[in-house]
């Protein structure tokens, strides 16, 4: 056999073979769009269902729901994820502001001066989240 | 080597002389080796070949073999994750031994919260933990439902404030109503009425009924401060019929801290 046919020889796949590396790189296809949903579904069923990630108290806070950032930085706190700082110390500060504006109001000075130290310790955590501090300001009045 | 009729040089494969045209006798038997060592050789390749071309066919399978396993586990992954009632089962069950394992601790807790009137803390702690029901806990039934009642009220006077619409498009009135269903249950559900509780039930006795008296007594405050009510509507409000009791609440809603309308 001479060079020019054993290169045609060699150039000549066994077509069994070339159905078995299509089925191949169809399988890595098939991989690699599954790893993704597997991971996602993973890492979601791991997550404590009412723990929230700072992307989600963000969309609260863009939508105004100051209950759920409370109920989230409690679910955060007893399921020991790692929770945004930020709004915990948010979370902290409106449910303080909302109870000091009843316990100033009923005249129960000492409930409220607690309240108002969790929220002046809050202020001071909650870096550039302290705009929603003070719309929580703006929501609820307290006449001094 | 060279031809024994005309002397010229031939080579081993010469099987006929190119000069005389005789047949070159000399090299018969080395071309019959030849051609036995070639034979040989093409058989010895083409096994060769054979073999490869197996070994290459059996990688290959093995290889998609693998890859199905990986594919057929990943699909199972997502299966068992996905699904909304063995995902529920998997948090239930992880939640049911964390509370097993840790069971004083929480406990523990739950006194403390109860003991320190850790209101809002005490009815997420009681949800994240699944207490309500759960066995050792049954003193504590009517202690967790005000909570949550406690809750939703104060959720409820959220919604007014921020305005956020609960993703149901629910207004401030709306808010009203859902704060006063949770007022007007109150006796019924918290203190026990609906299902006949005595006095000195377990579950209205030592630091339990003190936990139900403190609460409800915030629960009103929070209710005159938020909706401007008197103390009079403030003392009948658990009382009212639900309608009207909403109804008082938006109205309410509308006045200054003075009572004067806004």
């Amino acid at each position: 056999m001479n060079r020019k046919e054993a290169k045609r020889e060699k150039g000549k796949k066994d077509p069994v073979i070339r159905l078995l590396d299509g089925i191949i790189v169809v399988l890595i296809f098939v991989t690699l769009w599954q790893v993704p949903s597997a991971l996602f579904y993973k890492n979601r069923a791991d997550r404590n269902p009412f723990s929230q990630d700072a992307e989600i108290m963000s969309f609260e806070m863009q939508k105004g729901d100051y209950a759920g950032l409370i109920q989230g930085s409690y679910f955060n706190s007893f399921g020991g994820d790692p929770e945004p700082d930020g709004y915990r110390h948010l979370a902290d500060y409106a449910e303080a502001a909302f109870l000091y504006r009843v316990y100033h109001t009923t005249g129960d000075s000492r409930r409220a001066d607690l309240q108002k130290s969790v929220m002046e310790e809050a202020r001071a955590g909650m870096g550039e989240l302290t705009v929603f501090a003070d719309k929580v300001d703006r929501m609820i009045p307290v006449t001094e | 080597m060279k031809c024994e009729y005309c002397g010229n040089n031939l080579g081993i494969e010469d099987e006929i002389c190119p000069y005389c045209g005789r047949e070159n006798t000399h090299a018969k038997e080395k071309r019959a080796v030849l051609k036995g060592y070639r034979a040989r050789f093409e058989q010895t390749r083409a096994e060769s070949k054979k073999r490869s071309k197996s070994a290459a066919r059996i990688g290959r399978l093995v290889v998609i073999g693998l890859m199905l396993l990986l594919i057929g586990a990943l699909r199972y992954s997502i299966r068992v994750n996905s699904d909304i009632d063995t995902r529920q089962r998997k948090i239930e069950d992880r939640i049911a031994k964390e509370v097993g394992q840790n069971s004083q601790q929480i406990a523990d807790r739950v006194r403390e919260m109860e003991k320190n009137r850790e209101y809002m803390a005490l009815s997420y702690y009681m949800l994240h933990y699944r207490l309500r029901g759960a066995e050792g806990y049954d003193e504590y039934f009517r202690v967790f439902t005000a909570a949550i009642h406690y809750r939703s009220i104060c959720n409820a006077i959220w919604g007014i404030l921020d305005g956020f619409d609960g993703y149901e498009e629910k207004t401030a009135r709306d808010w009203c109503d859902e704060a006063a269903i949770y007022i007007s249950d109150w006796n019924s559900y918290v203190d026990g009425t609906f299902w006949g509780d005595v006095p000195d039930s377990p579950m209205h006795v030592g630091e339990h009924g003190a936990f139900l008296a403190d609460i409800k007594q915030e629960t009103r405050d929070i209710v005159r401060v938020y909706f401007h009510l008197t103390q009079e509507q403030a003392d009948s409000m658990w009382t009212m019929d639900r309608d009207a009791l909403g109804a008082m609440l938006y109205e309410g809603l509308g006045k200054t801290e003075e009572g004067t309308d806004e």
